[in-house]
Order: C-alpha cells, then structure tokens, then sequence
C-alpha cells in the first residue's frame, strides 16, 4: 500500500473510530447516570433542561418515580428509543410546562397517578398511549394539552376525562371513542368533554359508539 | 341494505348557561345509556368560569406542593 493510500485508508476510518468513540463515551455517560438502567428514581431529573439535554442510547427506564423528570424542560422530542415508562408506577406531571412536541410510546398501564402527565399546550403528537386494560383514570392528564393533534391510544380509560384541544383529528377522535371502557349493561355513567371544535368532526354513529357504552358527550 | 336506527338524547343549554353533573361541564350534552337529564343541572357561565379559576389553582397548588 502506497502512503498515499494509506493517507487515504486513515482519513476514511478516522471519522469511524472517532464516532465509536464517542459513542462509548455516551454509553458510558449513561449507563453511569441510569445506573445501568436500574435507577429507580427520575424525579424532577431533566426539569427545565434545554433541548438536545437528554439523548440516551437506550431507552432509560424508570423503576419508581418520575414524576415532573421532563418539567418545564426545553425538550422537544422523545422517542421510543429513548424512554420506556412500562415499568414505571408513579409518574404525574411528567411533562408539564414543558416544550414537549412530540412523544413516541407512552406506557401509563401502571401508572398510579396521571395527574397532569400531558399538561403542556406544546404537545401535537402522541404516537400511542398505553393504557391498562381494566381502564386508566386520565381525569387531569390531558389539562393545557391545547395542542394536542394525534393521538393513538391502546387499553381503556375508565374515568370521566376532559380533552381540551380544538384540533384533534377524526382518527385521534376515533380512537379516544374506542378507548372508553364499555359500561353497558351497568348503571355506571361516565363523561367524556371534548371541545366543541373537535366534537363538532363526529357523527351521530360515532356519537352513538359512546353512549352505548355508557359515556355521556360534552 | 343496512338499517340503522341511532337515538341519542342531547341536552342543550339555555343561553348564558352551562350544563354540568358536577363533574363534568358543556353546552351541548349527549347522553349515555345509563345517563338521565335530571343528572344535569344548568349553571351560569360566571359559575362555571369560576369553577374553571378554582380547579386552575387546585392543579397549581398541587404542583407546588410537589415541587416544595
């Protein structure tokens, strides 16, 4: 091999290596801050951390707490690559006053208290939520959430629940009616308010979806 | 051909008013199955706006009361 190709063999691997090594680098920042992963506490952890702050190479997973760990953060995006909350019992206000846009999965199926989880006007975009499926209490979760667009959701919500954006699509619309836990055959009542804006996109049928189950329309 | 027959019971509020079961709030209610029209009661849009200002501080103060 010639010097100069030699010269040329370096300068293609040097970015490479250089890359790898950050990456190590990273992974071992985070396996430091997570504890491997097994820290069980994130309260208030990333609170009004600028954007870009939070950038795990895993899906950080808290064990116990995080309640408030994105508050009043300039984070914008979370993917599901980046945290995974499945395992997580107690996480309200999690994202409030935040500069959250976008969230990938978010698994409140154990999550004892969703007082305002998604309480940020910011948010446009849930990609799914997970709920558990005897039915999750969302009652103050989506309070200020007045930019909510789509929204996917998975499991039931069992509790009255308030959904305060004008600007939810039909199919997020859909999805929320096909959520509500179904009280029929049970004296049970429960309500789900929409605002006018959205509520105005369903049909009588889509309508007729939800008191059939036992959920009044407001 | 499909025949459908879809009966919804819709409560409207008299203007300047708001309906509410004491839980939830609206204008315009649809009703669910096990829903009765005496279950809701029309309230003046000053009373609602005010229930509005206490549960905005309620959720304040609880976050306060966190972040202490």
């Amino acid at each position: 091999m010639s010097i100069a190709e030699k010269l040329t063999t370096i300068a293609e691997n040097e970015q490479k290596v250089y890359l790898s090594g950050c990456g190590k680098g990273r992974l071992d920042a985070w396996n430091k801050i997570t504890n491997n992963n097994k820290r069980g506490y994130y309260t208030y952890a990333y609170r009004n951390m600028p954007d870009g702050s939070f950038d795990p190479p895993f899906a950080v997973k808290p064990q116990n707490s995080a309640e408030g760990m994105f508050h009043g953060s300039g984070i914008k995006k979370i993917t599901t690559e980046q945290l995974d909350t499945s395992e997580c019992g107690y996480f309200p206000y999690i994202f409030q006053n935040s500069s959250i846009e976008e969230l990938g999965v978010i698994d409140l199926s154990k999550n004892a208290n969703n007082t305002g989880v998604f309480a940020t006007a910011s948010l446009h975009t849930i990609e799914k939520l997970i709920l558990s499926d005897s039915g999750s209490d969302l009652k103050d979760a989506f309070a200020y959430a007045y930019g909510l667009i789509n929204i996917e959701i998975e499991g039931k919500i069992s509790k009255t629940v308030i959904f305060v954006s004008s600007k939810l699509t039909y199919k997020s619309l859909a999805s929320i009616i096909d959520a509500l836990f179904d009280y029929s055959g049970t004296t049970e009542t429960r309500t789900l308010t929409l605002n006018a804006t959205a509520k105005a996109r369903l049909s009588e049928s889509d309508i007729a979806k939800a008191t059939r189950k036992g959920w009044s329309i407001s | 051909m499909k025949k459908t027959t879809i009966e919804i019971i819709k409560l409207t509020a008299s203007d300047d008013m708001v309906l509410t079961n004491g839980e939830a709030y609206g204008k315009e209610v649809y009703l669910g199955c096990n829903d009765k029209p005496e279950n809701w009661q029309e309230i003046t849009v000053a009373e609602y706006e005010k229930v509005l200002a206490e549960e905005k501080a309620r959720m304040e103060a609880e976050k306060e009361r966190f972040l202490k």
